[in-house]
């Protein structure tokens, strides 16, 4: 802790990590290329393909003129959709026939496909809408499918993602500042007066866990008034349960910390244990991207045998969902059991001898 | 310049062995490029795949137990049938992200001509799901409902019918682009750190004199740190890419290995020169750690390999592809694996991460006798 640059490190990483990834992070799929490939040129084709440059989210490039040409574009990376209409769709609409149109897809970047599916399903439902009105065979459907968009109306990413960026920051840094802390120790030796002293082995691991979990208590302070000031996430939960659970939460972290460090013997091998171990499961497993829910088997476990998909569900609950302090209960009964765990797995391996 | 060489090479052996007596180390690294890389890829994405879907059924008919069966994999889970408190505890607690509730007598009031709503819940905090999954779920529920209302087969509700082709991975398999991606985190992670506390384990041991009092150039030592770091991640991820990603995971490399080799060693380089140059601006391994576990992040998580490079705000992605070398090689790695690309396209890829690492080891080689004082 006398090391001004540390310092420095562990409070300025958690407000750097937050803004770049706060403003990174974003699954607003817009913007995305497209281009109509028409072998109709009739009318008719050219309503359907202008319900498809209306959408907002396509950013509409020069018309394809063969198959060859839109295979080249996808290939550089310059074309992510395109509409084909073949020829004679105009004539079958005319007939009361289904023609059948085309929609290539980059699909390279599976979510961004996906999403343009939707897209253009829904352009398509509109299209058809309007012809049938036109044509005054509508018949108003007698089911309608009401969607209703719940605890993030506004699809903000920034609001979906923060609680579970302040999750993947406060378990990092806590962990590799802790792990760091007891090896140096180790490997610098002073860890000899530790073991020439009557301190017990508990005394000594909170000893150094305590300074660390302080200073991860106001990274978490300065990571929520910036997801309150400059991301304007709105807060709608009880802040004394989230703020009693991030305590818990960095408890736990460090503890993680302290543990990889009491199996590691360099400096060098704790920072990549504690990088590879901690990473791995909270960005992937732990709700960043996919909800633990929708995780298959073996993901599930691994993100819950961690505590950040535990802290996960608490703080977007308290932030998005109304959380209070009966809604956290299990959350900080889980997180709390993995602080003690931690500890005591720590102190059993810890060697109080020489080995 | 033979001597040089020479020079290089034996330090690239003292380096060489210096990662293989750290027992823990190694055994990492096998870990997070085998089983790491195929969990992940098993486990993760963003496409509508296998979403947790409840469904709150208040009509109990034929209809609605038919509706709910349209509900399955590969698009779905198999829902889970709930009571309505039951479901909005549920979606409080994040157990599904979308809940399907059937309305009571729908069927019979379907049958008498009477209209009705089926209402569908979607939790937007799981922000890649909830949209695609409802739009998906609502078309799946319309073309039932208008097959189960004109069984004859006509289809009424369309008159322009859509096939969707995907070029370059056909159906949609976010497999291939995860275990691709994972193998790009795992080269980042390692990398960074492997490079760089090389350079900060001689300083903490106090070795560094040793070198310096050896008639070798400060290059020499940096291009060993790197070509012997490089060597072992290269042989490791040519190993995962060929065995896991390619044999074990089934995704079929599109374009030529031999070029995804040679781009792979341009971002290791890379990367293991900008671990050397973070190293070179810290004294202890314990504010290095503090250092590289935020750039770590930032690399992987702005990459374009988790969300899209074009959902960033122009600012960062213009910042991004300045400083990180990740989404060169994201945009390369998917040129070379999904669209089959040749050099030639991916020329200016490669071209941004050789600058990049140029720069890097400029400056560290321009700090190296300071930073050893």
């Amino acid at each position: 802790m006398r090391d001004p640059i540390r310092l420095f490190f562990a409070l300025a990483g958690p407000i750097i990590l937050m803004i770049t990834v706060g403003y990174g992070i974003s699954f607003d799929v817009d913007e995305l290329s497209f281009a109509v490939f028409d072998q109709d040129q009739t009318p008719e084709s050219r309503r359907l393909a202008e319900q498809f440059t209306a959408i907002a989210q396509f950013a509409e490039t020069a018309p394809v003129e063969s198959l060859d040409a839109l295979e080249a574009r996808m290939k550089a990376g310059a074309l992510t959709v395109a509409l084909e209409i073949p020829e004679g769709a105009g004539r079958m609409l005319h007939q009361g026939k289904v023609p059948e149109v085309s929609l290539w897809v980059d699909g390279s970047m599976p979510f961004r496909a996906e999403t343009a599916r939707g897209y253009a399903l829904g352009a398509l439902t509109r299209f058809a809408a309007i012809l049938a009105e036109e044509s005054g065979t509508a018949t108003p459907s007698p089911v309608t499918l009401e969607t209703r968009f719940r605890f993030n109306q506004a699809f903000r990413s920034a609001n979906a993602m923060l609680p579970s960026v302040i999750m993947l920051i406060l378990i990092l840094i806590p962990a590799v500042m802790s792990a760091i802390g007891v090896v140096r120790e180790v490997e610098t030796g002073t860890i000899a007066n530790f073991r020439s002293t009557p301190v017990r082995r508990v005394e000594f691991l909170l000893g150094k866990q305590i300074p660390y979990i302080a200073l991860s208590a106001l990274a978490f302070a300065a990571l929520f008034a910036l997801g309150q000031g400059l991301f304007q996430v709105p807060f709608t939960g009880s802040l004394g349960a989230l703020t009693a659970l991030a305590l818990l939460y960095v408890c736990a972290t460090t503890g993680l910390g302290q543990l990889i460090s009491t199996f590691t013997k360099t400096q060098v091998s704790a920072v990549f244990a504690v990088a590879v171990i901690s990473i791995i499961p909270t960005v992937n497993f732990s709700g960043l991207i996919v909800p633990v829910s929708s995780l298959e088997t073996a993901g599930r476990l691994t993100g819950l045998a961690f505590p950040g998909a535990w802290f996960q569900t608490g703080a977007l609950g308290t932030f998005l969902k109304g959380f209070g302090w009966a809604d956290i209960g299990t959350s900080a009964a889980a997180i709390a059991g993995f602080a003690a765990l931690y500890l005591a797995a720590a102190v059993a391996i810890l060697r109080k001898q020489e080995p | 310049m033979l001597q040089s060489l020479k020079n290089t090479a034996r330090l690239t052996l003292k380096e060489l062995r210096a990662i293989r007596a750290d027992k823990v180390m190694l055994v990492l690294i096998f870990y997070v490029f085998t089983v790491a890389t195929y969990m992940v890829a098993d486990a993760i994405s963003t496409e509508i795949n296998d979403l947790a879907v409840a469904v709150v059924d208040e009509d109990q008919s034929p209809l609605s137990q038919h509706l709910t069966d349209a509900i399955r994999a590969p698009m779905f889970k198999t829902p889970d049938s709930l009571t309505p408190d039951q479901a909005e505890a549920a979606l409080k607690v994040g157990g599904y992200v979308l809940v399907v509730s059937f309305p009571p007598e729908m069927e019979r009031d379907l049958r008498a001509g009477r209209a009705t709503t089926i209402k569908i819940d979607a939790d937007t905090t799981a922000i890649a799901q909830a949209g695609n999954g409802a739009t998906f779920l609502q078309q799946l529920l319309a073309a039932e409902l208008s097959a189960w209302a004109a069984p004859s087969g006509a289809n009424t509700t369309s008159l322009v019918s859509v096939v969707f082709r995907n070029l370059f991975n056909p159906n949609l398999t976010s497999k291939w682009f995860t275990s691709v991606m994972e193998l790009m985190n795992s080269i980042t992670i390692l990398t960074l750190i492997l490079a760089g506390a090389s350079l900060i384990r001689e300083r903490e041991h106090g070795t560094i004199e040793h070198v310096l009092v050896m008639p070798v150039r400060p290059h020499e030592i940096v291009l060993s740190k790197i070509a012997a770091n490089g060597a072992v991640i290269l042989a490791a991820s040519v190993f995962s890419l060929v065995v896991v990603v390619e044999w074990i995971i089934g995704v079929p490399i599109g374009g030529s290995l031999w070029l995804f080799v040679l781009g792979t060693a341009v971002y290791v380089v890379a990367v293991a020169a900008l671990g050397l140059m973070l190293a070179s601006f810290t004294h202890t391994m314990g504010q290095f750690g503090l250092l590289i576990i935020p750039v770590i992040i930032v690399m992987i998580l702005l990459s374009g390999g988790m969300t899209p490079m074009e959902s960033m705000p122009d600012w960062l992605q213009t910042l991004m592809k300045l400083i990180s070398p990740a989404p060169h090689f994201v945009a390369f790695a998917q040129g070379v694996l999904y669209r089959g690309a040749g050099a030639s396209v991916l020329a200016p890829e490669i071209g941004a991460m050789a600058a990049m690492a140029g720069v890097a080891l400029t400056v560290v080689v321009a700090r190296f006798r300071k930073v050893l004082s």
